[in-house]
């Protein structure tokens, strides 16, 4: 029963921390814009996520270590920097995004100046990633997040013609007023959202600190493989609902207030107050796990001490990267610099750096030294050799769409 | 060649080619039409209302401030000698759109609905001139 309970629990985690800023802001515009056209790409995004989730969180198993921990090791300290490098800038920007991304939800209930909010939700996050039990902080705000199931519920009262959303879905048609340019940016912006680099550091560095073993691997993948898809799920509800209700006003999403617009018109006051609850959990939620992840990645490429379940003198460094972390993200954002701007540019950027985080996983997963019996098999390795030549087209085509487009205008 | 190149480009106000005009001009009225169709559906809501907190206050707030973004981008810009016919329809199209959206955020923060409906009426025919505006930019390609 307590298994059962422990595999359940995991799982809506795992569904309910699945969306952030990201996520909201990207399915939000593609949904407004191109309605479930580019839906291929979430599932597209979630099955590469899963298979890289479950590689690295097979690696955390199977050595008790981590993947920057391993990648260094690996990989030389020189590669590893590169792969350093490029996942904490990503990262960093992506933890921006996402105190961003919480200010803008409270601003919705309050009227406050995000930017006055900022500060205060930065401490509090810093507050959690500080003091708060990892299993609390995941089990808590990941099952908040599932208060974003309201999505599925305002698309279903919305009433939409589910023939024109399936032909969209499968005919991935582009509508007539969009160029093959813009289709093709959001279609990397959506992969780079639902395959962020942080999600692999934080399930892994979390598989650690939880002292995975192989006893653990099912209930892990249990976690990824239903947990994970389930999340995808919201995703689609976010852009099904800008769809029906946006769309068809020609209305594009530049602002949070209107990614929760179709959840009052279908379900009203009710329905918009459990949707900012789940904005303020996935967001919230993500920038724990962002914090986390940078303090992680650094600690691990140097060796030191590193987690929540080590004392705070003990892990002196890491703690300091996590304060650095927070006021630069603080800092960034009191310039006024817009957090929907933040998240555009960091989906992008996501996926150009992508290969630097994937490849190096499917490096280390593929070593006997490290994995033994656990080393990936064939299915493993053909899916992620599949989705190292995607993310490869990704990352190279990222840079010169967004010129192209204007970011996507 | 690069400095002249730089310095002939950054000059104020910026000069774009008719091309570049017309494309700027595009996309100020299609940002214009979205944020005036936002405005209308959340006074809509207001009054219906369908919102907690303060949520449609700032809704608008956005929409407002992007809806002044869009139209200042147009109007700081120098139009080419081809596109002087149509300008001041234009800005003024631009301007009235994002002034109605502002009166829209003044009447639902004062929560006074019968200013609100009218309000929502006004950004109606707004929505009605851009869709022209839209339209004629679009066949002068």
């Amino acid at each position: 029963m307590k298994k059962v309970f422990a595999v359940a629990l995991g799982i809506l985690t795992a569904i309910g921390g699945f969306v952030d800023i990201g996520d909201l802001v990207t399915n939000a515009q593609v949904g407004a814009r191109f309605g479930l056209s580019l839906a291929w790409v979430v599932i597209v995004g979630v099955v590469g996520i899963c298979v890289f989730a479950e590689m690295s969180g097979r690696v955390a198993a199977v050595s008790g270590r981590a993947v920057f921990d391993l990648v260094r090791e690996r990989l030389g300290p020189r590669v590893g920097m590169v792969n350093l490098f490029g996942s904490m800038a990503v990262t960093l920007l992506t933890f921006v995004a996402e105190i961003g991304g919480v200010a803008l939800s409270l601003e919705l209930v309050s009227s406050v100046n995000e930017v006055l909010l900022v500060p205060f939700v930065a401490f509090l996050v810093w507050a959690v990633l500080w003091r708060a039990r990892f299993s609390v902080m995941e089990n808590v705000l990941g099952l908040l997040g599932l208060s974003l199931v309201v999505f599925v519920v305002a698309l279903w009262k919305l009433g939409p013609d589910w023939s024109q959303l399936a032909h969209q879905w499968v005919t991935a048609a582009k509508p007539g007023d969009e160029t093959w340019w813009t289709w093709s940016y959001y279609a990397v912006a959506l992969f780079g959202a639902a395959m962020t680099p942080y999600e692999v550091f934080f399930f892994s560095s979390g598989g650690v600190e939880e002292k995975w073993t192989t006893e653990e691997m099912g209930t892990m993948r249990t976690n990824v493989f239903v947990g994970f898809p389930l999340g995808g799920i919201l995703s689609l509800a976010i852009a099904g609902c800008a769809g029906v209700a946006l769309g068809p006003l020609s209305i594009t999403v530049d602002s949070l207030g209107q990614v929760g617009l179709p959840v009052a018109i279908a379900l009203g006051k009710l329905g918009l107050a459990v949707a900012i609850v789940g904005f303020v959990a996935a967001t919230f939620g993500a920038a724990c796990e962002t914090g986390l992840s940078a303090g992680y990645s650094i600690a691990q490429y140097f060796g030191w001490q590193w987690g929540k379940l080590v004392r705070p003198d003990a892990a002196g460094k890491f703690h300091l990267v996590l304060v650095l972390s927070t006021v630069l993200a603080t800092g960034v954002l009191m310039t006024t610099v817009d957090p929907i701007l933040v998240t555009e540019v960091s989906v992008v950027f996501s996926a150009v750096a992508l290969p630097l985080t994937y490849f190096p996983i499917l490096v280390v997963a593929n070593d006997h030294d490290y994995m033994g019996k656990h080393v990936n098999g064939r299915l493993a390795n053909s899916l992620g050799m599949f989705y190292l030549v995607v993310i490869v087209v990704a990352a190279t085509a990222a840079i010169p769409l967004m010129v192209v487009t204007g970011m996507g205008s | 060649m690069v400095a002249v190149v730089v310095a002939v480009s950054g000059c104020r106000p910026s000069a774009p080619d008719a091309k570049g005009w017309q494309s700027s001009a595009e996309q100020a009225v299609s940002d214009m039409v979205s944020e005036v169709a936002t405005s209308r559906l959340t006074v809509r809501q207001a009054l219906r209302h369908r919102f907690v907190g303060r949520y449609e206050v700032v809704t608008l707030t956005y929409a407002e401030e992007a809806a002044r973004k869009a139209a200042d981008g147009v109007s700081s810009l120098q139009p080419p000698p081809s596109a002087r016919p149509g300008y001041d329809e234009l800005t003024a199209g631009l301007t009235d759109a994002a002034d109605a959206i502002s009166r829209a955020r003044v009447a639902v923060t004062d929560r006074d609905a019968q200013t609100a409906r009218t309000s929502a009426s006004a950004l109606t025919r707004e929505l009605a001139r851009l869709h022209r505006l839209q339209d004629r930019l679009r066949a002068a390609r």
